[in-house]
């Protein structure tokens, strides 16, 4: 997929994959059948995660990570790009066998270095009782303006921008946290925030009274 | 496809990772198999099964409204931990899902999502000018109509519930439910209208 999208000079801390209104041209409608190995790095990451050996913020943080070559990658390429460092990172193998695995030539697995002991870092302890909800439905909040690096999940466009409480969803581990293998615990309150779309976007051209509607947590959000 | 082509560097990298997790018990080949099955077997049918059934009775309407799981188990659709919101289209708002961060979808109920809703233009540009984007699928939406983007970036997972196209009165659940393409779930078409032979 080709970079069409030019990321304003001021935002140096905006990460390639935050792209919420930008613009890359026309959208590509034409559908592709995905590839076996696209399917089972897929399969592969639902039973990682399954048996709480990784997490799905972790795959976000690792796609993230891939910088200025996030755009040359297709979905599911950046994908099994992050799981390699994922499984690395989180000690399952090693890259010095990994190495060895895609050797030209192969190098036969006997001359493998010993094979280390699958680790199970057992993340959540789900025990801490939730962070009660600061704010309901119908609420006025803003959302912080803030550039934190890390892997964080509220997209630049709706940053410092106010809008209104439209339910509480829950409470739910902290993804800034369980991107680096932390619990996240206490689970933190997540909302649904309404914006009206032209406060959002100064040039907005449709109508008036279109909306958006996005997931963000109460850390994220103060009184408006 | 050759090895020499980066798709075979890429099948060469999954099949190297997959083999030394197996290969240390850190995951056995059928597991993979079974999360692969699974999801082949998912596809919009399932989304379009509980949109036929909203359709007809507005009691698993409002509950599927209320709570998209349960309504999705209630008719024998196995979905597993996803939390389900069923956003419906009136004749005054007409909403739409993408995920600007990445590509959240609800997978687990409706499969794999199509390549552009992966594609950076439409991640990029739903959110800012959805009804030029619609455009581009050839959808119109009336300029009376508000659009409401639902921008999918954390625990929740979306699915639209379209209006009843016109003229589908009388057909059964079955042939509603055939009028139900994958797009218009995510917002970016409408349903289908009933051929000239149905109904």
């Amino acid at each position: 997929m080709a970079a069409n999208g030019e990321f304003p000079e001021s935002a140096v801390l905006r990460s390639v994959h935050d792209i919420g209104g930008l613009d890359f041209g026309a959208v590509p409608l034409a559908d592709h059948e995905m590839a076996d190995w696209a399917k089972r790095c897929n399969g592969l990451s639902f039973v990682l995660r399954r048996k709480r050996l990784a997490t799905l913020d972790e795959q976000r943080r690792h796609v993230e990570s891939l910088g200025a070559s996030y755009h040359q990658h297709e979905y599911f390429e950046r994908q099994l790009l992050a799981w390699a460092q994922i499984v690395i990172d989180r000690g399952l193998i090693s890259s010095a066998e990994l190495g060895r695995m895609l050797a030209d030539p192969p190098v036969p697995l006997a001359t493998l270095p010993p094979l280390g002991r699958a680790v199970n870092p057992s993340d959540a302890a789900p025990d801490a009782p939730p962070t009660a909800a600061r704010f309901r439905p119908g609420d006025r909040v803003r959302v912080l303006k803030a550039e934190p690096p890390g892997h964080v999940r509220t997209p630049y466009y709706c940053r410092g921008h106010a809008g209104m409480i439209e339910r509480v969803c829950g409470a739910f581990p902290n993804p800034e946290e369980l991107a680096y293998r932390r619990p996240g615990l206490p689970a933190t309150p997540l909302y649904r925030v309404r914006f009206l779309s032209r406060e959002l976007w100064p040039d907005y051209a449709e109508n008036p009274a279109d909306t958006l509607d996005i997931e963000i947590y109460e850390h994220w959000l103060e009184a408006a | 496809m050759s090895d020499s082509s980066s798709a075979g560097e890429y099948r060469r990298l999954q099949a190297a990772i997959e083999e030394l997790l197996i290969l240390k018990g850190v995951v056995a080949r059928e597991e993979i198999d079974a999360e692969v099955a699974a999801m082949d077997a998912r596809d919009h049918t399932r989304g379009a099964r509980m949109v036929a059934r909203a359709w007809v009775d507005p009691a698993y309407k409002a509950r599927m409204l209320a709570n998209g799981r349960a309504a999705a188990e209630e008719i024998g659709i196995a979905v597993g931990p996803l939390h389900l919101i069923v956003v419906e289209n009136t004749p005054e708002v007409h909403n739409v899902i993408v995920c600007t961060l990445c590509s959240c979808y609800p997978r687990a109920l409706l499969g794999m999502p199509p390549d552009w809703y992966k594609s950076a233009a439409y991640r990029a540009r739903a959110v800012r000018e959805p009804r030029q984007v619609l455009a581009e699928f050839g959808t119109t939406i009336p300029d009376g109509v508000a659009i409401r983007v639902h921008d999918s970036t954390a625990d929740m997972r979306y699915m639209v519930l379209p209006l009843r196209p016109a003229g589908t009165e009388g057909l059964p659940e079955v042939e509603l439910a055939r009028l139900v393409n994958r797009d218009c779930l995510v917002g970016t078409r409408l349903p289908d209208r009933p051929g000239p032979g149905v109904g």
